[in-house]
């Protein structure tokens, strides 16, 4: 395989064999030890020794359902440290079949411009593309899709990343209607704009022609993969993802009292019932939308859906359960069709709905409109592509919104908002909000649906729940596998063990994936401690321990000292 | 005593998605989903009075009680 280095400072790129430190590395493991190697951990994270990096994992172009996740990577202008953020669509899949393990853009140019990186299955340049600057996402991958093929895959920012917003992310595009796949959290898109870099358009690979080290090994588990995939009731067609989506979890996650309302200040919402994946469901399909759609190659589980208005027009490719616990919920919309319009502008200006919807509610705090006011609301969001200095702030998440406007409810960790699950009701997820090096982040170790483990409102068991979600987690986002994928892997990690055996003939045991997985986080960790990130960085806002959260009146109060010491023996 | 039950996802489609029923006394979770007749199997979580639980929780007078299909958060 190799590395696809794209000097931005030059404006040339080359192509060189991969490293031997990065050789066994994917993904989010690879973006983890590339930051470690190659730039400077206290660097300005919008400046020119950052590196953005663009890897596939360890699976991605072989064909694995549900694998081919496009990690995003780089310092994150919004924590301050590590950052990997992944993406569905075809990127991934595209890459992993032209050999590529790594796209790694350095550099800053010199002069002002905008770029487009064509990659091609025999090489790649660096184009001039005036024309695309200030466009949003959708018109960007339009563009460029007529210009190089429908089938081409297309990487982009929106205005938020030209802008540098600290929440502004990266869009890929996908088959079919899915054409936003966000790689949403933690401002990577601002990188991506502080490059000058507008899109990356990787042509459609033909066939793979990528030699396997052991044919039979790798089919047969691939194969023993999927089977486990498609028949389990949990996960298959008749699966709860399938037929209802991530909202499927809209009418527990309230239940327990953790759904983030009008700005995290209770975990009740009085219209959940109206945001439901049930009701996401019957009005998508009554419209004539769809449900059950996929976002990646070969992908089995199918949970994505096609949002459609009254007259079935869509408005956006998928509707997800974080854009509506943070864009509904939490500010007092009880409309999916508002947070789908809410959801559209996101991703077409680029910015991580998550992090845009907790600014959104901070900011609604503030006085500057109502919860619940869709058109006070939709107006502050129209500010954030228009960029007002207003929507410039917004734009820049909610840990910026909070210290512009003095507000002291702010749902964040490690400068990161935090996503559709509040920390007092749902404990576990605080301790990841709180300990993890990417922020807080619910993919980095999610809590929810854990049974028979721990109380999710007590304080026993959390921080062991946490640490083993985290070591998943960091599984999954080395693989490019899709969360929702682990189960048949957890169960039997031999499966991953030879699907990576059988592809690249390392003769990986059980325990050498488990250290895998585990570097993994020591890399991430020390990297934020190189950037200067301290323990009492690692932690809840100090208003959600002193504040009760209803209806079950909690606060957070796992220990620091389980905070601090979730990793000592990683 | 008399409890409210509510059902989600794809738990019992042929089932109201929520009603009060009466229900013997010193039962747990699991008597009432046999009760209903839920095929355990399909049940990925579930909560009495809004507190995630298992299947020997003991159900009281005036609950309400939940039944999830199997969830995972995205």
């Amino acid at each position: 395989m190799k590395l696809l280095r794209v000097d931005m400072n030059q404006l040339q790129v080359s192509h060189e064999p991969v490293p031997p430190a990065y050789e066994r590395l994917g993904g989010r493991g690879l973006i983890a030890k590339l930051l470690l190697e190659e730039i400077p951990p206290a660097c300005d994270a919008l400046g020119k020794y950052n590196k953005l990096i663009f890897a596939p994992g360890l699976l991605g172009g072989f064909g694995v359902p549900t694998a081919s996740r496009l990690s995003v990577g780089g310092k994150s202008p919004l924590t301050g440290g590590v950052k990997e953020a992944n993406a569905g669509g075809t990127a991934g899949d595209a890459l992993g079949r032209i050999d590529i393990k790594a796209i790694v853009v350095e550099g800053i140019p010199t002069q002002p411009g905008l770029y487009i990186l064509h990659v091609m299955e025999d090489g790649a340049e660096l184009v001039e593309a005036p024309e695309l600057s200030n466009l949003g996402t959708y018109a960007t991958s339009e563009r460029l899709q007529e210009k190089f093929g429908k089938g081409a895959t297309v990487i982009s920012i929106g205005q938020a990343g030209e802008m540098m917003l600290k929440a502004a992310c990266v869009a890929v595009t996908g088959s079919g209607e899915q054409r936003s796949n966000m790689a949403a959290r933690g401002g990577l898109g601002a990188v991506m704009g502080s490059k000058h870099l507008k899109a990356v358009v990787i042509d459609k690979p033909g066939r793979m022609t990528r030699r396997l080290a052991d044919d039979d090994l790798f089919k047969s588990a691939n194969h023993a993969f999927m089977e486990k995939l498609v028949n389990d009731p949990k996960l298959g067609p008749q699966g709860t993802q399938h037929l209802y989506g991530t909202a499927s979890i809209v009418a527990a996650v309230n239940e327990i009292g953790s759904l983030p309302t009008r700005n995290f200040s209770s975990g009740n919402f009085e219209d959940e019932a109206h945001l439901r994946g049930e009701k996401l469901r019957e009005t998508t399909l009554a419209r004539g939308g769809k449900a059950g759609t996929r976002c990646m190659p070969g992908c089995v589980i199918a949970c994505r859906n096609q949002y459609v208005d009254q007259t079935g027009k869509p408005i956006v490719g998928t509707l997800q359960y974080e854009t509506i616990a943070l864009m509904g919920s939490n500010l007092g919309l009880g409309s999916l069709d508002d947070v789908a319009r809410l959801n559209y502008m996101c991703n077409d200006f680029g910015v991580d709905t998550i992090d845009t919807g907790a600014a959104l509610g901070v900011a609604i705090e503030a006085g500057l409109a109502e919860f619940g006011d869709f058109g006070g609301i939709l107006s502050l969001m129209q500010q954030v592509g228009d960029g007002t200095p207003l929507g410039r702030i917004i734009g820049s998440g909610a840990a910026t919104t909070g210290q512009v406007f003095g507000i002291r409810r702010v749902p964040v960790c490690l400068g990161q908002a935090m996503p559709g699950y509040d920390p007092r009701s749902l404990k576990g997820n605080g301790v990841t909000y709180a300990t993890s090096p990417q922020g807080a982040d619910h993919t980095a170790g999610n809590a929810f649906g854990a049974r028979k483990e721990v109380n999710p409102l007590g304080q026993t068991g959390q921080k062991e729940l946490s640490l083993k979600l985290q070591i998943i987690a960091a599984m999954l986002d080395s693989t490019g596998l899709c969360l929702f994928a682990r189960p048949p892997i957890i169960a039997n990690p031999q499966l991953m063990v030879d699907m990576v055996n059988g592809i690249y003939g390392w003769g990986w045991t059980v325990e050498d994936y488990n250290q895998f997985n585990r570097q993994v986080l020591r890399d991430e960790i020390k990297f934020n401690r190189q950037s200067g990130i301290t323990a009492q960085d690692y932690r809840i806002p100090e208003y959600m321990r002193e504040e009760a959260l209803a209806p079950h009146n909690a606060v957070f109060d796992v220990a620091d000292s389980d905070l601090d010491t979730i990793f000592a023996d990683l | 005593m008399d409890i409210e039950v509510k059902l989600f996802g794809q738990i019992a489609p042929e089932l109201p998605r929520s009603q009060e029923i009466s229900v013997p006394d010193n039962i747990n979770m699991s008597d009432v989903a046999r009760i209903l007749g839920l095929n355990p199997d399909l049940i990925g979580l579930m909560t009495i009075n809004g507190k995630q639980c298992e299947d020997e929780e003991p159900v009281t007078d005036s609950s309400r009680l939940c039944f999830f299909p199997y969830l995972s958060g995205g």
